[in-house]
C-alpha cells in the first residue's frame, strides 16, 4: 500500500468515527485500498468535490469524523465556498487530506498545481492548515485532526524526508539569516544554508508544519532573525511567508524576504525539482538574493 | 388532518406576512413555500422523527416561525420586532435552536442533506432527510453535483422537494429548465413527482411514499407571493420590503381567503 493509505488504515482503526470520501482519486493517491479495508467508511463522490464537502459536512453534522480527499487545488479553489460555508462557518470537524500540493504534478501544468491552497485555507476562519514534512508528522497532524473539534486541511507529503536531522534544537539561538522552510522545501533550504554557512553567514534553518496557527516556534526564532527568508512551494502572496510577517508585523518587524512562486503561472514541466527551481529559483539564484538583501539591511 | 393542515398553513402565512416588515425577508420565496414547510413539519412531527434541511434558505421566515410554533425556537416577547425577525436572514445552525443545517449559498443544503443521508445509511437509522430546494436554485452545478450523488448511492433516505414557483431574482425561470429538470432527474433514475404545492394535504401524502432505492424528488408546483394578490408572480416582491399598511391589507387578505 502506498504511504497515505497506510495512514489512512491507521488513523481509520485508531479513530472509530472517521470516515473517508474520495473524489474518484483513490487510484492516483493510493486511498483506493480503504474501501476494500473499510468498506462501510468509505464514501466515492466522484468528481463533484462542491458536493464532496457539502456530503463531509452532512456527516460531521451527524457526528462522524469525516476526511476528505482530492487535489490541492480542487479542494481550496473549486470548493472553496464550500470549505469556508458548509464546514468552517458551521464548526463541522472536517479533514481535508490534499494530495498534489505545489508542484506535485509537476508535468500536469498550472490546472493542476496547487500554490494557492494555503493562503486560501488559512483565511478562512476556525481552519486549521497544515503542510508535514514525512509521514511520522502527517501521522501527527491527522490525528491531531482528527481529536479536534475544528477543521482542518493538510498537505499530504510526497516523501519520508522531515528534516529533522537539520533542524537545530535550541530555541534561544539568533541567526543572522534564518530559513523557514515547509516539506517540499526543505532539500533546497538544506542547499542554501550549506552555501550560506560557507560564505560565512550565521544561518539557521526552521522547518514550519503548521501556517495557521503559525507554529510558535517558527514566530519566535523569526522575531530573532537578523534577515527571515522564507521558502515555499506556493504563492509569496498568502503563504507561509505572508503567515510569518503577518506574526511579526507587531514584533518590530524584522525584515523578511519571500522565495516562492511569484504572481505568475508556471509554465514549466518536468521533475518536481527542477520545476521549484524553475519557479523559486536554483540554490545559487536565492544565495545570491538573500546575499543582497543581506547587505542591504542597514 | 387536512383541515388541520390548512388552518396551519394559513397561520404560517399570516405570521410571515407580519413579521416580514422592512426589507429583507425575501417574502415572495417564503410564502410559496408555506404550505411545504406546513407539511414537512407535519409529516416530521406524525412520525417523531425526520431532519427538515432549508437549501432554499432565504425562505427562513416561515422555517423559524414553524420551529417557534413547535416550542423548539423562542422568540423574546421583549423585542418589539420578534426575536425571529431580528436573525440572520438564512437559518443559521448556532444561533437558532431547531436549526440542523446553516444554509443560504444556493445548492450547498442539497449536498449537506445528502451527508445526512448517508449518515444515516450508515448507521442503520430509518430516518427520513427532508431538504426544500428552489427551481432557481436547480441551476447551480452543485446541486446537479448532490442530486447525481443521491442516484449513486440510491438515496432513498432523501427526499427532495422543490419549490417550482417557476421565479427566480431577475424574473421567471426559463420553461425549458423548468420542462427539463425535472426529465433530466427522472433519467438520472430518481424518482421524480409532482405535486400541487399550496395543497398541504397532498404534500403530505406524497411526502409518505416510500420508494426502495430511489431518491425521491417531488416538484411542486406553487405561486411566488401566494395568498397576496399584489405579490403572486410579481418579481419585485422577491426582496420586496413591506410597509405597515401593505403588511395590514395582505394579512387581511389571507385571513379572507377559504
Amino acid at each position: 500500500m502506498k504511504p497515505f493509505a497506510l495512514e489512512l488504515e491507521f488513523a481509520l482503526n485508531r479513530h472509530s468515527r472517521a470516515v473517508y470520501l474520495e473524489c474518484d482519486l483513490g487510484r492516483s493517491s493510493g486511498s483506493a485500498a480503504i474501501e476494500e479495508l473499510f468498506p462501510s467508511r468509505y464514501v466515492s463522490c466522484g468528481i463533484a468535490e462542491q458536493n464532496a464537502m457539502g456530503v463531509a459536512a452532512g456527516l460531521a453534522i451527524a457526528g462522524w469524523r469525516p476526511i476528505v480527499h482530492t487535489f490541492a487545488v480542487f479542494a481550496t479553489l473549486r470548493a472553496a465556498e464550500q470549505v469556508r460555508s458548509a464546514i468552517a462557518y458551521q464548526d463541522l470537524p472536517v479533514v481535508i487530506c490534499a494530495t498534489k500540493g505545489g508542484f506535485e504534478a509537476s508535468r500536469s501544468g498550472p490546472t493542476h498545481h496547487g500554490l494557492e491552497d494555503l493562503g486560501v485555507m488559512r483565511m478562512i476562519p476556525g481552519m486549521r492548515v497544515a503542510a508535514p514534512a514525512g509521514w511520522v508528522a502527517f501521522r501527527d497532524c491527522l490525528n491531531a485532526a482528527l481529536s479536534t473539534e475544528q477543521p482542518t486541511y493538510l498537505r499530504v507529503p510526497t516523501s519520508d524526508f522531515d528534516g529533522e536531522s537539520v533542524t537545530e534544537e535550541g530555541t534561544r539561538l539568533s541567526y543572522e539569516v534564518l530559513l523557514i522552510v515547509m516539506a517540499s522545501t526543505i532539500e533546497l533550504g538544506i542547499k542554501v544554508r550549506r552555501m550560506l554557512a560557507q560564505d560565512g553567514v550565521k544561518v539557521g534553518i526552521r522547518v514550519a508544519t503548521y501556517i495557521k496557527p503559525i507554529d510558535p516556534l517558527v514566530a519566535s526564532s523569526a522575531a530573532r532573525a537578523r534577515l527571515n527568508v522564507v521558502i515555499e512551494e506556493h504563492s509569496i502572496i498568502g503563504g507561509l511567508g505572508s503567515a510569518v510577517l503577518e506574526s511579526l508585523a507587531e514584533h518590530g518587524c524584522p525584515p523578511l524576504l519571500r522565495i516562492g512562486v511569484k504572481d505568475e503561472f508556471t509554465l514549466h514541466v518536468g521533475t518536481r525539482q527542477e520545476v521549484i527551481h524553475a519557479a523559486l529559483g536554483s540554490p545559487i539564484d536565492i544565495v545570491a538574493r538573500v546575499l543582497s538583501t543581506l547587505s542591504s539591511i542597514p | 388532518m387536512s383541515e388541520s393542515l390548512i388552518s396551519q398553513a394559513r397561520r404560517l402565512r399570516m405570521k410571515t406576512i407580519e413579521r416580514s416588515l422592512g426589507p429583507g425577508h425575501h417574502l415572495g420565496a417564503c410564502l410559496s413555500a408555506i404550505e411545504i414547510v406546513t407539511a414537512i413539519f407535519a409529516r416530521i412531527d406524525n412520525d417523531q422523527a425526520g431532519k427538515f434541511i432549508l437549501s432554499k434558505g432565504h425562505a427562513y421566515l416561515p422555517y423559524y416561525l414553524a420551529l417557534v410554533e413547535r416550542g423548539v425556537l423562542r422568540e423574546d416577547p421583549s423585542m418589539p420586532a420578534p426575536l425571529v425577525g431580528d436573525l440572520i436572514g438564512h437559518p443559521c445552525r448556532q444561533l437558532a435552536p431547531g436549526v440542523i443545517v446553516s444554509t443560504g449559498s444556493l445548492g450547498q443544503g442539497l449536498s449537506i442533506a445528502m451527508g445526512l443521508g448517508i449518515a444515516g445509511n450508515m448507521s442503520g437509522s430509518k430516518e427520513k432527510v427532508y431538504v426544500l430546494a428552489g427551481d432557481g436554485e436547480l441551476q447551480s452545478g452543485q446541486s446537479w453535483e448532490a442530486l447525481g450523488f443521491a442516484a449513486r448511492h440510491s438515496l432513498s433516505n432523501v427526499c427532495v422537494v422543490v419549490d417550482a414557483n417557476s421565479f427566480q431574482a431577475d424574473g421567471p425561470t426559463p420553461p425549458a429548465l423548468d420542462s427539463g429538470h425535472p426529465r433530466a432527474l427522472a433519467s438520472l433514475g430518481l424518482r421524480v413527482e409532482f405535486c400541487d404545492g399550496h395543497d398541504a394535504s397532498a404534500l403530505y401524502a406524497a411526502l409518505d411514499e416510500f420508494h426502495m432505492e430511489k431518491c425521491q424528488v417531488i416538484f411542486a408546483r406553487t405561486t411566488k407571493g401566494k395568498g397576496v394578490s399584489f405579490m403572486e408572480n410579481s418579481p419585485e416582491w422577491f426582496t420586496g420590503a413591506l410597509s405597515e399598511y401593505e403588511m395590514k391589507a395582505a394579512v387581511a387578505e389571507v385571513q379572507g381567503a377559504r
